[in-house]
């Protein structure tokens, strides 16, 4: 019997970026980001390894209304052999697929350091144009409060105050990470927590 | 011009992101007390609103009106 799929939710962002120790402050700067718009990040971090990976990556896209797409990591990385990163837009991939074939609705939204590299690296995406946050957890915030904008006046978040709570979650996931004794930030359970400790910190409600 | 799109659910609230992240109670808790005790000396995230800063300063004068030395601060204030 398969296992019960994802329920879809219209609030879940699926996080295409790398997961590596040099995107550590733009990942936080997402999940913080994020949490401010009232959006739920979810990462394949979340997902175990092993057999049908990318069944549940593909699961994970599904259950997710929109997408955001990190295509800044181009370069070779330093580990030999030297590899570019193709996971990101393999999953744009899947996503732009999926979401041709699928009923529920899909937006998803491509984010680059630089201007007209997306063009060059990617060039079946001409005619879509990527946010460019210039390799900043400010930009990531700007980029992310053009791209999403809550309905209500009174929920609208500004870009100084996410950058408050990014600065009290990065250090605070620094205990998280120790706490945990996870080797890194980008293990499941510690992804989890700082998403919840982001929300503390940024002010959300206990309860209604 | 990247396109953007209206945010319509309903901000969530923290025991419904708990809830959803499968963390228990006590997990709740705990992540809850590492944030503020990293607050401390800092506002506190919910506490109910201070008092406005007018009536802050209202009640600064008043107690400096209760001694002579303050008094005599007031008056230099006022003069100045």
């Amino acid at each position: 019997m398969p296992a019960q799929a994802l329920k879809f939710s219209e609030k879940s962002v699926f996080l295409n970026i790398p997961y590596d120790d040099r995107f550590r402050r733009l990942y936080l700067a997402y999940i913080t980001g994020l949490i401010h718009l009232g959006l739920k990040p979810r990462a394949t971090i979340e997902i175990p390894g092993g057999r049908n990976r990318l069944d549940k990556i593909l699961e994970l896209i599904r259950s997710c209304r929109y997408s955001i797409h990190d295509l800044s990591r181009v370069q070779l990385d330093r580990t030999p052999p030297a590899t570019p990163r193709f996971n990101m837009p393999f999953e744009l991939g899947l996503v732009v697929a999926s979401g041709k074939l699928d009923s529920n609705p899909h937006d998803w939204f491509v984010f680059e350091a630089v201007h007209r590299r997306a063009s060059k690296s990617l060039s079946d995406l001409s005619g879509t144009d990527p946010n460019i946050h210039h390799g900043t957890v400010e930009g990531v915030m700007r980029e992310l409060c053009n791209s999403f904008v809550r309905q209500s006046q009174n929920e609208q978040v500004s870009v100084p105050k996410m950058m408050k709570t990014y600065r009290a979650v990065s250090s605070l996931a620094v205990e998280i990470q120790r706490k945990t004794r996870a080797r890194s930030l980008f293990e499941a359970s510690v992804f989890q927590q700082i998403y919840f400790v982001a929300g503390r910190v940024a002010g959300i409600p206990q309860s209604r | 011009m990247a396109h953007s799109v209206i945010i319509t659910t309903p901000m969530p609230t923290l025991d419904e992101i708990g809830k959803e992240l499968g963390l228990t109670r006590a997990e709740q808790d705990s992540l809850i007390r590492l944030v503020d005790e990293r607050s401390v000396g800092r506002p506190k995230i919910h506490a109910p609103k201070s008092r406005s800063a007018t009536s802050r300063t209202v009640q600064a004068v008043a107690t400096k009106r209760a001694g002579p030395v303050r008094k005599t601060r007031i008056r230099a204030s006022a003069s100045a």
